[in-house]
């Protein structure tokens, strides 16, 4: 049966969980709005796509330490995740608007 | 008795490297198999032309890949011998692994086979003959993508659902497995594609399962001299 | 074994590895995969700006959106099933994994949709490279989320045995992370397909 420490405990780490994903789904739906509204758009698309871009990583980069529990996790893992989410991201930001 | 098994087992995990190297100068450096000389895209006469301009080159790269697929077959063996062991009286994985080594070293035979024939008298024969025989030669180990990814699936459940503690190689070892063999998928895109990355020429279609292959030969080998090191060699009657 | 053995795992700081190692070599083996895949596709898009800036306004962004929802909230569900069955467990962990699953489901027919309406219009991977790149990409990574499914629907008759074994919360973990890796291939995707020029 759980106690009502752990049952606090537990409550207490489902809130950041959930913290999460209401970050990932409002950071999706401005990407949405930057990003549709960007097609229409004859000028600025560099930084409607810069934008999207880097929500996207930072989406990544939430879902790896929260969800995947990275920010607990032995700092190599941690580490490298972030790498490749900072190197990607850039590749592709690079590539995207050169 | 003893000193026979172990070396067996390691004749057979040092097939694996021999492989890689020999199909690195074979089809790699002389032959010119990988990186391609060939592209899908190109018409039938630009396809004679290089390979008549090439032929020696190609005949001594196809007679080597011939000589290095053949190290397949006893390193696929020896890996099931040492998940057979595992298993006991009914060793369905190992068999089954088995049953896909024997198809991988057929199908990469075929592969140095119309690799070597195209080169035989590309002169003489009807530009598209070959063109076919280097399509073939590309489609022999992509497009049989699934018994080679059905060979790692194999090993992976062999080693995952390992529970006794134990497992024959270590547990990365069965997800480098997964790993693998999912990268071997793309290599049946090719069908669809004669340019870009999924053609055969193509950084997904041909790079990409090439070099997530011979990565994994290198691991199962280290995994293997790893058991053979431990002193998993055969001595006395068969368990059971 | 009971319950009770599986309360909250003290955490030593910062030294909590989720699942094994296994799972995180074949989770940064596929990103970097994908990495290549995004970066090909980009490279595709410098060389054909006109082509994908139009090819990708018949995309409907909303299909994206949803979708992308969709696997958000899956991850939200399995992300807290996991941390409740390391809490000690209850009947309902089992009722997180399988809603998780039911998102991913609804992933599956939202894709049929999308698919088909453009198939109904003549859209296939042979239209132009954007589109090639389009259904190819979502198709690798719906494999990815069939094997998803698979993995949530282990996950699922692991929770609801009486009594758990030892390895279980391992293999939790590492299903987990393997679905939520999943969900960051598409959040990727959903950018680059969508929403980017």
């Amino acid at each position: 049966m759980l106690s009502a420490r752990a049952l606090r405990a537990t409550f207490r780490r489902i809130d950041s969980i959930t913290c999460t994903w209401a970050i990932l789904v409002a950071a999706t739906i401005f990407s949405f709005c930057v990003g549709t509204g960007a097609r229409a758009a004859t000028t600025a698309t560099g930084y409607a796509t810069i934008t999207v871009l880097a929500l996207a990583f930072i989406k990544v980069w939430l879902v790896g330490m929260d969800f995947m529990e990275l920010r607990n996790a032995p700092w190599p893992l941690k580490y490298l995740y972030t790498a490749w989410c900072i190197i990607v991201c850039t590749t592709l930001v690079v590539i995207s608007t050169v | 008795m003893s000193n026979m098994n172990r070396n067996a087992q390691l004749i057979t995990a040092w097939c694996g490297p021999i492989f890689t190297g020999l199909f690195a100068i074979g089809g790699a450096i002389i032959g010119r198999f990988i990186p391609t000389l060939l592209h899908p895209s190109d018409p039938a006469s630009v396809f004679v032309a290089n390979v008549v301009s090439h032929d020696m080159q190609i005949r001594l790269g196809a007679f080597i890949m011939m000589l290095s697929v053949c190290f397949m077959a006893p390193w696929g063996a020896g890996i099931a011998a040492q998940t057979r062991q595992k298993e006991g009286n009914f060793p369905a994985l190992s068999y089954a692994q088995l049953a896909c080594v024997g198809c991988g070293t057929a199908i990469a035979m075929m592969m140095a086979f119309f690799w070597a024939v195209m080169a035989y008298r590309p002169a003489e024969y009807l530009p598209s003959v070959v063109q076919f025989a280097a399509d073939l030669a590309y489609f022999m180990p992509l497009f049989s993508w699934p018994i080679f990814s059905g060979w790692c699936f194999l090993i992976a459940v062999a080693v995952l659902t390992d529970d006794t503690g134990n497992p024959v190689y270590p547990r990365w070892v069965g997800y480098v497995n997964i790993w693998a063999g999912l990268l071997y998928i793309p290599g049946g895109i090719i069908l669809f594609f004669k340019t870009g990355p999924f053609a055969w020429d193509g950084i997904l279609g041909l790079y990409i399962p090439f070099i997530a292959f011979f990565l994994w030969i290198l691991v199962m080998t280290w995994a293997m001299i790893r058991n053979i090191n431990a002193g998993q060699f055969y001595t006395g009657t068969p368990a059971r | 074994m009971s319950p009770k053995d599986l309360t909250p795992i003290p955490k030593a700081p910062g030294r909590h590895l989720p699942g094994e190692a296994g799972i995180w070599i074949l989770v940064f083996g596929d990103m970097v995969m994908f990495s290549i895949f995004f970066t090909v596709f980009a490279l595709a898009q410098s060389q054909e700006m006109q082509v994908f800036t139009q090819a990708r306004t018949l995309l409907n962004p909303w299909f994206g959106l949803a979708n992308t929802i969709l696997l958000v909230s899956a991850s939200w569900f399995v992300a807290t099933g996991v941390k409740k069955f390391r809490a000690g467990g209850s009947g309902n962990v089992q009722l997180y994994f399988l809603l998780g699953l039911l998102c991913g489901v609804g992933f599956v027919i939202n894709k049929v949709f999308e698919w088909g309406e453009k198939f109904r219009a003549g859209i296939t991977p042979a239209t132009n490279d954007f589109f090639m790149y389009y259904f190819i990409f979502t198709g690798i990574h719906l494999v990815h989320v069939f094997l998803g499914l698979g993995v949530l629907t282990y996950m699922r008759g692991v929770s609801r045995r009486a009594t758990p074994g030892p390895n279980d919360l391992r293999n939790l973990e590492s299903g987990a992370t393997f679905w939520h890796l999943v969900d960051l291939l598409w959040i990727v995707l959903f950018a680059i397909l969508y929403l980017a020029r």
